[in-house]
């Protein structure tokens, strides 16, 4: 299936059925204030009307918890470490928004890097899960992906991207997966190929509402004019030396919950549990915002105050990350933090911070050949 | 590296150990692998470093004091500050550790061929260096290069690790090796005064030469500017950094200095590198 198919929207949990044939399928489901993915049952339906989940989806692939080895801790094989199966299970996410799929493409590089690097564990998660996303035609107010290299139709990450038509659904496949999976729903549903006068109508429907979530974010007092091109320009250490952070920070409670909600955020922990004679050795999400993350077991440690620890995650997302990754910001602008923060710390606000300091802060002298602007 | 999950450590077992210093807070440990496929593998170069792993207590990062030309025995000498480093501590020869790695980019000998290599070292910082000093001076490789000067200093005597090792290189006539003590003491042979001071003396020229300093902040901070005096370049000096470490393989992201991670991209940089680095260490 080489070309996008248009279905009756009625025929979406028919199609999810399908695909749930040997995989288990995940659809966003709202309960109160929270939208979280739940396993998909036909009988409770599925609605397309959501803004972003509470919680990003990376904890399908990146788990909060995850047990990377097990081992005893008496006996003659005490201390021999055994790697923890991963069960066979494929999984397909349905609605997973585009920011979010591009979270996923950003953190493909941070886990599979090279030879050297590469975390198993994510590789073959990512491997068993079909992405088939939902483009947003109405952003939320916290919503800045176009400012982060990204859009609300962008397809980056994903295998399919369904977008709501109203009555009809449009399914553009991504990746030869997504084909394969088109096809599948071909087979449980009567899809349209969307070309010829009724498959144009319904690409430019998709089209106008493209734009009119793009316009969306452009009114938005705080996207237009975001950019990282100053903080680029910079070197990493003017940006860091900036006198901007103590005043960024001075809110923060480093409660974390920036990092838990960010579906780039990917810095984790590994700890030791025993019980009995056995035990695991398990990885935890992590938090920057912590003190632990850098403290050296002498008492020294690198990033003391909270204006350190806060600096780093700004410094991650809009400095490092990009340099590391060809300009690819570190940060998909889907609000969460923003939504989230207790003490109202708005990183859209803190990019615009930067940037403008990074336009007035002198050259570093250590730097001699730093582009100043 | 275990290439399957490279959070997997290799089996080993504590072949002989000794407290190096008096205090106890340093124990030198000789370690084994119980397969010697493994131990064929486990190709390393000085100043690389592996994750010492016990079963329920968790990982350490600690540097490879051995030389790669030494054999396949692993030495690490390991500082009690807190839970993995005390139970690495209480081990018994025989008893079973783990060891993941070789991680870490290492001391760039290769590209420092033809030059001459001034080493300083202060406090129990020398363990990596002890590792390129026995590969720079193993017969294979010392030919390839030039005037080798090793400045080793402690507080005192006894916190001076490895003497047997290091009185050795006195007794050879291809390295210039000074050790030296902060305070003069009864029976003590060899020079008295802080490290910068005797690096001061020795003034070793810049031209074709390369250095690699490792030790503590006041060390490194008093050491640089007498470099910085003799006219060396940022480039020509190499440090070894430490952070706060868990995977060693630059995914879990606390050990960065700026967009470097100290476990992937370190921990051995080059001062022309850290300069362009937030001093975040």
């Amino acid at each position: 299936m080489d070309e996008a198919l248009i279905f009756s929207r009625l025929d979406v949990p028919r199609i999810l059925t399908a695909w749930g044939a040997g995989r288990a399928v995940y659809i966003p489901e709202t309960a109160g204030a929270q939208t979280a993915f739940a396993l998909f049952n036909p009988e409770r339906g599925l609605s397309l009307h959501f803004g972003n989940t509470t919680l990003s989806p990376k904890s399908f692939l990146f788990p909060q918890t995850e047990c990377l080895l097990r081992f005893a801790t008496r006996g003659p094989e005490a201390g021999l470490c055994q790697t923890e199966p991963l069960g066979a299970q494929k999984r397909l996410l349905f609605g997973v928004r585009p920011c979010d799929a591009a979270a996923f493409a950003l953190l493909d590089r941070v886990f599979v890097q090279d030879d050297r690097s590469t975390d198993p564990f994510w590789a073959l998660r990512r491997e068993r899960t079909l992405l088939v996303g939902l483009a947003c035609n109405s952003p939320d107010e916290t919503c800045f992906c176009t400012a982060m290299d990204g859009g609300p139709h962008n397809t980056a990450g994903l295998d399919i991207l369904a977008c709501d038509l109203g009555d009809e659904v449009l399914l553009r496949p991504v990746t030869d997966r997504g084909r394969a999976l088109l096809a599948e729903a071909a087979q449980a549903a009567t899809g349209v190929p969307a070309r010829g006068e009724r498959g144009g109508a319904a690409l430019g429907q998709a089209e106008t509402r493209r734009m009119g979530a793009e316009a969306v974010m452009a009114r938005s007092p705080f996207v237009p004019g975001l950019t990282l091109e100053a903080v680029s320009r910079r070197s990493q250490r003017t940006v860091h030396a900036l006198g901007i952070w103590p005043r960024i920070a001075e809110t923060c409670l480093n409660c974390g919950v920036c990092t838990f909600t960010c579906p780039t955020c990917h810095c984790f922990d590994i700890q030791d549990e025993t019980k009995g004679g056995s035990g695991r050795r398990v990885r935890n999400w992590d938090t920057c915002m912590s003190w632990l993350f850098t403290a050296h077991a002498s008492g020294h440690n690198p990033r003391p105050t909270k204006v350190e620890r806060v600096r780093q995650r700004f410094m991650h997302k809009f400095k490092y990350m990009p340099m590391n990754l060809g300009g690819r910001p570190g940060c998909v602008g889907c609000g969460r933090c923003v939504r989230q923060c207790p003490a109202n710390i708005d990183i859209r606000e803190v990019l615009r911070a930067m940037d403008m300091a990074c336009r007035i802060a002198p050259p570093s002298s250590l730097i001699p050949d730093e582009a100043v602007s | 590296m275990n290439a399957a999950n490279p959070y997997l450590p290799f089996p080993a077992r504590l072949v002989e150990a000794c407290f190096d210093t008096p205090d106890k807070s340093l124990r030198t440990l000789r370690v084994a692998f119980e397969d010697p496929e493994t131990a064929a593998r486990f190709v390393y170069r000085p100043g690389q470093f592996a994750e010492l792993s016990l079963a329920g207590k968790g990982e350490s990062p600690i540097g490879i004091a051995s030389s790669p030309t030494e054999g396949t025995h692993l030495l690490f000498t390991v500082s009690r500050v807190g839970l993995v480093t005390s139970a690495l501590h209480a081990l018994s020869p025989g008893d079973r550790l783990g060891v993941r790695g070789p991680l870490g980019n290492g001391y760039p000998l290769p590209d420092l061929a033809g030059k001459n290599i001034v080493i300083v070292a202060g406090g129990y910082a020398v363990t990596t260096l002890r590792s390129a000093m026995v590969w720079l001076l193993d017969p294979a490789n010392r030919k390839k290069y030039g005037l080798i000067t090793f400045i080793y200093g402690a507080r005192s005597p006894e916190l001076l690790l490895y003497p047997d090792v290091w009185r050795g290189w006195m007794g050879r006539d291809d390295v210039d090796c000074r050790v030296t003590i902060d305070n003069a003491c009864q029976g003590w042979d060899c020079l008295v005064g802080f490290v910068p001071r005797v690096l001061k003396d020795v003034a070793p020229a810049s031209e074709g030469s390369a250095a690699l300093v490792c030790g503590p902040p006041a060390m490194i901070r008093f050491s640089l500017p007498v470099f910085e005096d003799l006219g060396w370049q940022p480039e020509q000096i190499f440090m070894s950094l430490e952070n706060r470490m868990k995977c060693g393989i630059g995914i879990c992201g606390r050990c960065n200095v700026g967009n470097r991670y100290v476990c992937k991209h370190g921990p051995v940089f080059s001062k022309a590198e850290l300069d362009r680095l937030p001093a975040e260490y």
